[in-house]
């Protein structure tokens, strides 16, 4: 069943209240992903049977700035992406 | 290196082996070829599986020790060698993932043998107007030199022709001396297939032909001399000048041919039929790198200088809504086309500091001369609360000694220098940000400073391999020692220091992702004893394929981590380690 943005955004948000608690508060910016390789990639990684998943991947991206306790401005952000039946296929952060 | 021998069973040509292998383990075989020949060695592995081939001419062969080699992300590897040496060719099944049934064969074709860039073939002629045909596919505006060298009571002559085979009436050049030492120079070669003919006018026996631009270097030095000129002046620049003939000749005097080339001074760049370009645009500098590795085929590439020396690409940031604008990036440096998120080159850079003293670059420059990189093995991991077990992952690529230190609760006061003495490796998965020249570590909303350039001060670090995570951890555009940790580190010595020069992505926990991976695979290959440049190269592609094999694809962060981790060292150096 394929989801909605705003249903995969709830549930993103659901993720992101667990994983990175300090960015709960956050909305996220929505990006599309195609689940392709490029020719080139391919090519040069020397992929002969590269994997093809043609599909659509939904990344919400959680950003904040936070103060250190030296008084730096730190920039935190997690990504966290999900397949169109809401399964959350990667989530990283910095 | 240790382990267990290897055997090599005899296969003959046109034969085929088959066999069973577990995962990471190798089978040996060994062929016998006449000189002059193409082989083909094709391997049929099982479907899931990704076995390599690796061959050697003459001596055992290991994942080490190899003249060619085929490791693509499949089970299936076909390697072509042309011409051959006569003598035996020993052979390695690899089976780098996965395990199963494989089929190994071999076979010689009957057919014009191709001759390429740095190759040398033997032939033999038997007698008078016999001929041997040989096939050079050449690009556009390439330096060729053919050199032929038959019997001294022989008169063999060379005959060559784009497109056809030539006859001794037929061709585009020609060399006829009278004796059996011929040479041919084409000075700017057209796109396609030379064919070359050796021909007996009176005589018999053995000769040799060989391919080249002429002029050969295994490692290329790119620089700036405007850009050095206008930052340190006429002594700074005779200083930094010297330094580098002094790191030419110790490379040169360790076997590795070095070649400088200033991309903005002509007299630099005629021997090399090459025009100066404008050192302030990145595209022009990778356009010229580009036609030089046509000319000098280089292993390495050298890029002496930082951002205002010889820029980063500043690239668009895939990751368009994470704060980062563009990504500086020496990727396009490394890819010979313009599709730059893999490289395919064994590239780093020696960077110069902001300041206009020459003297930290000088001292950089030096610590290179000194070619020989001996460091323990111990370690030294120190990550950010939040990604302990992520790191901890990685951190056990290079674990030896201390565990993983924690920050908080390790602070930046804490943190002994001691601790940092005599390490091989460091690791280090902290925060970072392009306001501050700090480090920071993570439980919850706290954020205390973990590192600071500071604590290198006193401490003996020389011939470390760094690696580190933290956003801006390689960012170096406009800063000093003590205002990058990246550039205090090569300040006291290290032998090479990676790391992001924006945002940098991770996992909280395993399997290794985005930097998490990038690093690990780095270790993986350093450890394996590779150069830090063939490390570095094989890290970010061994990444990509990772990171397709995982999720089917390369995601955005997965893109951006491979356009902004660089490498600040000698990418023709290698990590001894010493206990």
């Amino acid at each position: 069943m394929t989801l909605s943005e705003r249903e995969l955004k709830k549930l993103a948000i659901e993720f992101v209240k667990e994983d990175s608690p300090e960015l709960a508060d956050e909305l996220p910016s929505v990006q599309e992903e195609e689940r392709t390789v490029s020719p080139a990639s391919e090519r040069k990684l020397g992929l002969v049977h590269p994997r093809a998943i043609p599909s659509k991947v939904t990344v919400f991206t959680f950003k904040k700035t936070v103060t250190a306790e030296d008084g730096a401005k730190i920039p935190i952000v997690t990504r966290v992406s999900l397949d169109e039946n809401g399964n959350v296929i990667k989530s990283t952060g910095n | 290196m240790g382990g267990v021998q290897t055997i090599f069973s005899e296969i003959s040509i046109g034969e085929t082996e088959s066999g069973w292998m577990a995962e990471k383990k190798m089978i040996g075989y060994r062929v016998q070829v006449d000189a002059n020949k193409k082989l083909i060695i094709s391997l049929d592995g099982p479907e899931r599986g990704d076995f390599d081939l690796y061959v050697k001419y003459g001596e055992d062969v290991s994942r080490y020790n190899w003249d060619f080699k085929m490791i693509t992300s499949s089970a299936d590897e076909t390697l072509t060698i042309g011409p051959t040496k006569e003598g035996t060719y020993y052979i390695m099944v690899y089976s780098y993932r996965g395990s199963g049934d494989f089929t190994l064969s071999t076979k010689v074709p009957s057919e014009v043998v191709e001759l390429s860039y740095g190759q040398q073939a033997q032939g033999n002629l038997n007698g008078s107007k016999e001929a041997s045909y040989y096939l050079l596919n050449a690009k556009n505006g390439e330096r060729l030199i053919l050199d032929l060298t038959g019997p001294l009571d022989a008169d063999f002559d060379l005959y060559v022709r784009r497109g056809e085979r030539p006859t001794n009436l037929k061709y585009d050049f020609k060399s006829t001396s009278g004796r059996s030492k011929e040479n041919i120079t084409i000075d700017s070669t057209k796109k396609g297939d030379y064919h070359i003919m050796v021909y007996s006018y009176r005589g018999r026996g053995e000769f040799s032909i060989s391919a080249s631009s002429g002029l050969k270097a295994s490692s290329l030095i790119i620089s700036s001399k405007t850009n050095l000129l206008d930052k340190y002046g006429a002594s700074g620049l005779s200083l930094i000048e010297r330094r580098i003939e002094n790191y030419i000749t110790a490379s040169n005097a360790a076997g590795l041919p070095a070649t400088l080339v200033y991309v903005d001074d002509a007299a630099s760049l005629s021997p090399h039929g090459l025009s100066p370009v404008n050192p302030k645009k990145a595209s022009e500098i990778k356009g010229l790198v580009d036609d030089l590795e046509k000319r000098l085929t280089p292993n390495h590439f050298l890029i002496l200088g930082g951002h205002f020396i010889i820029p980063f690409h500043v690239l668009s940031n895939p990751c368009g809504d994470d704060g980062d604008l563009e990504v500086p990036s020496d990727n396009p440096y490394a890819s010979r086309d313009e599709d730059v998120l893999i490289p395919e080159r064994s590239l780093g850079r020696l960077p110069d500091d902001n300041s206009n003293d020459p003297e930290f670059f000088a001292a950089l420059l030096e610590t290179a001369t000194s070619r020989i990189k001996r460091a323990k093995s111990s370690s030294f991991g120190y990550s950010a609360n939040v990604w302990k077990r992520a790191s901890e992952h990685v951190y056990e690529t290079i674990e030896h000694g201390d565990d993983l230190r924690l920050s908080p609760p390790m602070i930046n006061v804490d943190l002994e220098p001691d601790w940092l003495n005599r390490i091989g490796y460091f690791y280090f998965n902290l925060h970072g940000s392009e306001e501050t020249r700090h480090w920071y570590g993570q439980i919850r909303n706290n954020y205390p400073v973990a590192f600071s350039p500071e604590k290198l001060d006193g401490a003996v670090v020389e011939n470390a391999v760094v690696c580190s995570e933290a956003c801006y951890g390689a960012n170096i555009i406009e800063k000093v020692a003590d205002e990058a940790i990246s550039l205090a580190f090569l300040s006291k010595k290290v032998a090479c220091f990676v790391g992001s020069t924006k945002i940098a992505y991770g996992p909280s926990v395993p399997p290794a992702t985005d930097a998490d991976l990038i690093v690990q695979k780095f270790y993986e290959h350093v450890k394996d004893g590779l150069t830090f440049g063939e490390a570095f190269l094989k890290a970010k592609v061994d990444f990509a394929r990772e990171t397709i094999r995982m999720s089917g694809y390369l995601d955005k962060t997965g893109e951006k981590t491979l356009l902004e981790f660089v490498m600040f060292a000698d990418p023709s150096l290698r990590l001894e380690e010493i206990e």
